[in-house]
């Protein structure tokens, strides 16, 4: 059976070519993704800025509610403080010498000319420590965060002083790679960006740690005791250090703290004591743990798609040739074991090829990634042994999944039809394919309806509902295919038009089997890409009608925020009356047994405000107290005005507050606004991402503020520039996975048609040999290819006008489908010319060799 | 209606055996046919087109089950098989030699020889194999792909497959259809020689009268029904039946 299985894969090379072609690049996609998510999990979150120290204490950094006898946790943004009394508590521990309390707080210096200079943002890279360092504007988004520090927490790296002396109150002492781009020497004034003003310190001098001159990913700067002191909120003070004495049993005493530091408390060693750093500092890996999620999810199914697609395509080329084996004795389950093999051989192969060329396709795509700016620069491409023997056996798996079905239903063809011209499988399966499509759809339309369609969860259940039909489509494929052959099978001209109508209609299950990959080319992509260009063209219109009454809108270029005293300060110039400051923020509520995170802001507000949020009930200028919440969050959590609510702030604080008002214009920009002081007092680095000014304060008052705040930004317009750069690199970010996603379905799709022509070179040989001129079963086959990939487009567009409508309309009550026309006729010319081109190329070789070689070819 | 005598023993006995397709638009392919074959002789099976010889032949050999009747194989009711008995009863019992497309294209002829017995999961009798290989004059191709073959070669193969099984009874659906009359010639001589020589049971539908001639029995089939049954008749007697036949 092993040396049939062999001889045939042999022999029907190219059938077995198309399979495995299909599945090896299926595998490579997964191992691709798998990697680079697995990356983005176990990258490192920051650099170990307690080398030095023994163990770091940190307070839980999560959100936990049970519900019954569950519990369900969420990870915070911020920190929670540590319980008072404990660093007296643990430095009372037998064998710990030493406690270091820990703070860090923004401060960011900024050049002579005003610009934010960030920390090292490469992770390490030298390359890119050198690129950033050419950079004079290496700040902000590009940058790393950079943090303020008392003197003592040098000690815990450690850093030393390369030149000059420790600070003292009016002084700092900044590492060597902030000093260089910052371009100042000790004795020079530095002005430091805090989070409630700008002020200039003098540079006391600068250090270094044993390994460079920087942390990779975080800037470090260092203040006297009592300046760090005032500078620190309350919750910058997130760790405790401990030195143990020397010769005390280290894991002796690390039970001894464990037990006085108590359960809401961890104790790190390690690797892990970066994570008690303080929350800003930590490289945040969630954007790429989402765009590689939903590039993992999408690829993952195209990939299952296309593997079970060409095995039951081979296979039921391959029909007569089985029903041959039937004939000589082969039972249905030697048939089955046939097919399980070649399976697994293909399989094997595939995988053996697929994941190095995954590995190298990771490496390719998280440059890209990267460059996008929606992954950090210090993700490494490191997933590990994991994901790749995950692909390799999702893709063997999946094959041998996809060979078990085709051959239950292949062994079960009557041996006779060994001898019929054309062997057809058995009609058997249609009450089969008629349940699974009608099960498909109703579970498409279950999502579609019932499941909230708004935002970005629209988009994912968007992509659920997409393939969920595109599984049912490729059921229902036969009747589809067979629909678009009777209406258009007639409006095509001549006998080469004729046959190839009647080639549609008579072997509908491979028309399908062509036209199916291109339905999913066109319906997964366009979806993608419709549903979030709608969402980000949605948002930028509810941005910009919210910002409509600015006169002016003040940013921080370059950096992460402004400090509040800059809203103080223009709301106090005399010709503005109404001011609003956002910052921004999160909240986590409880939704369903578990807690759910929601992007929030902190609002302050003088005057009548600025931002026009369209409140639909309610005031926000009493927000006092109080809180306010977007209509789709009070519409999921039952909320009215009035009621009390229960929120977690990001340090993990629980309060409740009153609802004030209900909101509609909440997206971009978040379903609950809280009081700024309150915001500001528990978001890890409280920085105001914007103030909007209603009236033009004037040249003058202008000047004074850019004195005050040099990294501030005035564009007079309405934009959020933050905002804006956020929204390009994760449009980018898209465009990218899209185009992944494009090229691997077009392969797919080259593939089968590819397949598809070379198993009927039997057929067209015989079409010569009645007669036909190579130009006529040309025609015919060009007209048959118009055929399927009409049905493929039209399936494909049907199931995209479904989903995004339904997005669509729950966005905004609007039915839209084509959302941007340029993209849309874009992959609907590019999906329809691929498909002609992809069956007409292959069939013109065919032709050329099955000239050559008669009807001597087996069919 | 039995054919041959009744001492005899029967290889095949079909008893009112009717078939209708599922996609045959609800006319019968077979209506009631009865027929009794025996051991050790060449029978030919003939009919106008669309008669239902084919449909005959893949009943009695037990490729497709009939809707009603009983069928025997070698003294074996497999009309009540379900697979994977059927299979395995047909690997002991019959043989196959079709009109076209015999070969697995992937085996050289050796291994497609060898291959009904792989299947079974005997150990192949080459010995067998090699002197039937020899029979068909095709000992020097055994290395050969059926793609190198002539039709006549491949037919030949086919035969010497059928044969090295030691089926109890050879079927062969128009087995010279698609050779010249030289090929052909040679294909029916080697089953008339396993009929005589090795005592083989073979069972042929054709439309060729000349081709029937070299059988010891014709039964002629029309409308799905028996119409007659002939002993030892020459090509012209075959050829007057079916010209009546065709007629009707
Ligand atoms: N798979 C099938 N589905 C439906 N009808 C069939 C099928 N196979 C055969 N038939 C019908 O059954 C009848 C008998 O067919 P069969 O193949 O037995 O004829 P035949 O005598 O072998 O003809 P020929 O000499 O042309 O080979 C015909 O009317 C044919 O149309
Ligand atoms: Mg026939």
């Amino acid at each position: 059976m092993i040396r049939l299985a062999l001889a045939t894969v042999r022999h029907r090379w190219w059938s077995f070519a198309g399979t495995f072609a299909g599945t090896a690049l299926a595998v490579a996609l997964i191992a691709a993704c798998g990697t680079l998510l697995f990356s983005a999990l176990s990258s490192p979150a920051g650099s170990d800025r307690y080398a030095a120290a023994d163990a770091v204490v940190s307070a839980r950094r999560q959100v936990s509610v049970h519900d019954g006898d569950k519990t369900k946790s969420r990870p915070l943004s911020g920190a929670p403080a540590l319980p008072s009394g404990l660093a007296d508590r643990l430095a009372t521990v037998p064998g710990v010498a030493r406690v270091t309390k820990d703070v860090a707080f923004h401060a960011q210096p900024l050049t002579a000319g005003g610009d934010p200079v960030g920390g090292d943002p490469a992770g390490g890279d030298p390359v890119g420590g050198d690129r950033a360092g050419g950079d004079p504007v290496g700040g902000g988004t590009g940058g790393a965060p950079v943090m303020g520090h008392p003197w003592t927490s040098a000690s815990l790296t450690p850093f030393r002083l390369l030149s000059g002396h420790a600070p003292r109150d009016g002084e700092v002492v900044l590492d060597a790679g902030l000093a260089r781009r910052a371009g100042v020497h000790p004795g020079d004034r530095v002005r430091m960006a805090l989070s409630q003003e700008v002020t200039s310190f003098r540079l006391a001098g600068i250090v270094a740690t044993a390994q460079g001159p920087q942390l990779p990913s975080q800037g470090a700067v260092f203040f006297s005791a009592s300046d760090a002191g005032r500078l620190a909120q309350p919750g910058d003070a997130t760790a405790l250090a401990l030195h143990f004495s020397e010769g005390a049993d280290g894991d002796e005493v690390l039970d001894d703290v464990r037990s006085a530091a108590g359960a809401d408390v961890r104790v790190l060693t390690g690797e892990e004591r970066v994570q008690a750093d303080a929350p800003t500092a930590l490289v945040s890996y969630t954007g790429a743990v989402g765009v590689f999620g939903s590039m993992a999810g999408i690829t993952v199914f195209a990939a299952l798609f296309v593997i079970a697609g060409t095995i039951a395509f081979a296979a039921r080329q391959r029909l007569r040739e089985l029903a041959l084996l039937r004939t000589l004795g082969a039972t249905p389950h030697q048939v089955r074991r046939l097919m399980g093999l070649e399976a697994w051989a293909v399989g094997v192969v595939a995988a053996v090829v697929g994941t190095p060329l995954g590995l190298w396709s990771a490496h390719w795509m998280r440059d890209r990634f990267v460059a996008t700016g929606a992954v950090p620069a210090s993700l490494h491409t490191h997933g590990g042994m994991v994901p790749l023997l995950l692909a390799a056996g999702t893709g063997v798996g999946v094959a041998r999944l996809a060979a078990y079905f085709a051959a239950r239903r292949v062994a079960r063809i009557a041996p006779a039809e060994a001898m019929r011209e054309s062997a057809a499988a058995p009609a058997g399966g249609r009450a089969w394919r008629l349940l699974t499509g009608a099960v498909l759809v109703a579970g498409a339309a279950a999502v579609l309806v019932f499941t909230p369609m708004r935002g970005g969860i629209g988009v994912g259940m968007g992509f659920i509902g997409c393939a969920l039909l595109i599984c049912a489509a490729a059921a229902l494929g036969p009747w589809l295919v067979r629909a678009v052959g009777a209406v258009l099978g007639g409006l095509l001209p001549g006998a080469a038009g004729r046959l190839a109508a009647a080639n549609t209609r008579r072997f509908p299950l491979r028309a399908a089997g062509a036209a199916m990959p291109l339905a999913l080319l066109f319906a997964l992509n366009a979806t993608m890409l419709l549903n979030s260009t709608l969402l980000g063209d949605l948002t930028a219109q509810t941005g910009r009608a919210r910002v409509a009454a600015a006169r002016e809108t003040l940013t921080a270029a370059g950096g992460p925020g402004l400090p509040l005293g800059a809203y103080e300060e223009a709301a106090r110039t005399p010709r503005v009356r109404d001011a609003d400051a956002t910052l921004p923020s999160e909240v986590m509520v409880r939704e369903g047994g578990r807690p759910q995170h929601y992007p929030a802001q902190g609002l302050y507000r003088t005057g009548g405000g600025v931002l026009d949020l369209k409140v639909t009930r309610g005031a926000l200028n009493g927000l006092g107290e109080g809180v306010a919440v977007s209509t789709d969050l009070a519409g999921t959590q039952h909320w009215r005005v009035g009621d009390t609510v229960g929120l977690w702030l990001p340090d993990g604080t629980r309060v409740s507050r009153p609802v004030v008002a209900l909101y509609a214009r909440s997206a971009g920009f978040g379903d609950v606004v809280l009081p700024g002081p309150l915001a500001a007092a528990h978001t890890p680095r409280p920085l105001l991402s914007a103030v909007y000014l209603g009236q033009d304060p004037g040249p003058a008052a202008m000047k004074t503020l850019r004195a005050r705040f040099p990294h501030l930004s005035a564009d007079g317009g309405t934009a959020d520039g933050r905002r804006d750069a956020e929204d390009a690199s994760q449009q980018a970010a898209l465009r990218l996975l899209t185009g992944i996603s494009v090229v691997f379905t077009a392969v797919a799709v080259l593939n089968t048609f590819a397949m598809a022509a070379l198993g009927r070179r039997g057929e067209y040989a015989a079409l010569r040999l009645l007669g036909a001129t190579a130009r006529q079963v040309r025609a015919m086959a060009a007209r048959e290819a118009a055929l399927t990939t009409t049905a493929g487009l039209a399936v494909g567009a049907g199931i995209a006008a479904v989903v995004v409508g339904t997005f669509s309309s729950a966005q905004d009550g609007r039915w839209r489908i084509i959302v941007d026309p340029l993209w849309y006729t874009g992959l609907l010319a590019g999906t329809g010319l691929l498909g002609l081109a992809a069956a007409a190329l292959p069939t013109r070789l065919v032709l050329r060799t099955a000239a050559a070689g008669g009807g001597r070819s087996e069919r | 209606m039995y054919l041959a005598s009744d001492s005899a023993a029967a290889a095949v006995e079909l008893e009112d055996v009717s078939k209708t397709y599922p996609g045959g638009g609800g006319t019968p392919a077979l209506r009631g046919v009865s027929a009794r074959l025996s051991a050790g002789t060449f029978s030919a099976v003939m009919g106008p087109s669309g008669s239902g010889k084919s449909t005959l032949l893949n009943c009695a050999a037990g490729l497709e089950r009939p809707s009603a009747g009983r069928v025997r194989l070698a003294g074996e009711d497999i009309g009540a098989l379900r697979e994977p008995a059927l299979t395995r009863a047909r690997r002991r019992r019959a043989g196959f030699v079709f009109q076209s497309f015999n070969l697995v294209p992937a085996l050289s002829v050796w291994q497609n020889v060898l291959l009904p017995q792989r299947l079974a999961g005997v150990r192949p009798d080459r010995r067998w194999a090699d002197e039937v290989l020899a029979r068909v004059g095709l000992s020097g191709r055994r290395n050969a792909r059926p793609d190198q073959l002539s039709g006549g070669q491949q037919q030949r193969v086919a035969v010497a497959r059928a044969l090295a099984g030691r089926p109890q009874v050879l079927f062969a659906d128009e087995p010279t259809g698609a050779l010249d009359l030289s090929a052909g010639h040679e294909v029916l001589a080697l089953l008339r020689e396993a009929v005589d020589e090795l005592g083989q049971t073979v069972v042929m539908v054709t439309h060729d009268p000349a081709a029937a001639a070299w059988a010891d029995q014709v039964l002629f089939l029309a409308d799905g029904r028996v119409h007659s049954s002939l002993q030892d008749v020459s090509a012209a007697e075959v050829a007057a039946v079916m010209t009546e036949l065709s007629a009707r």
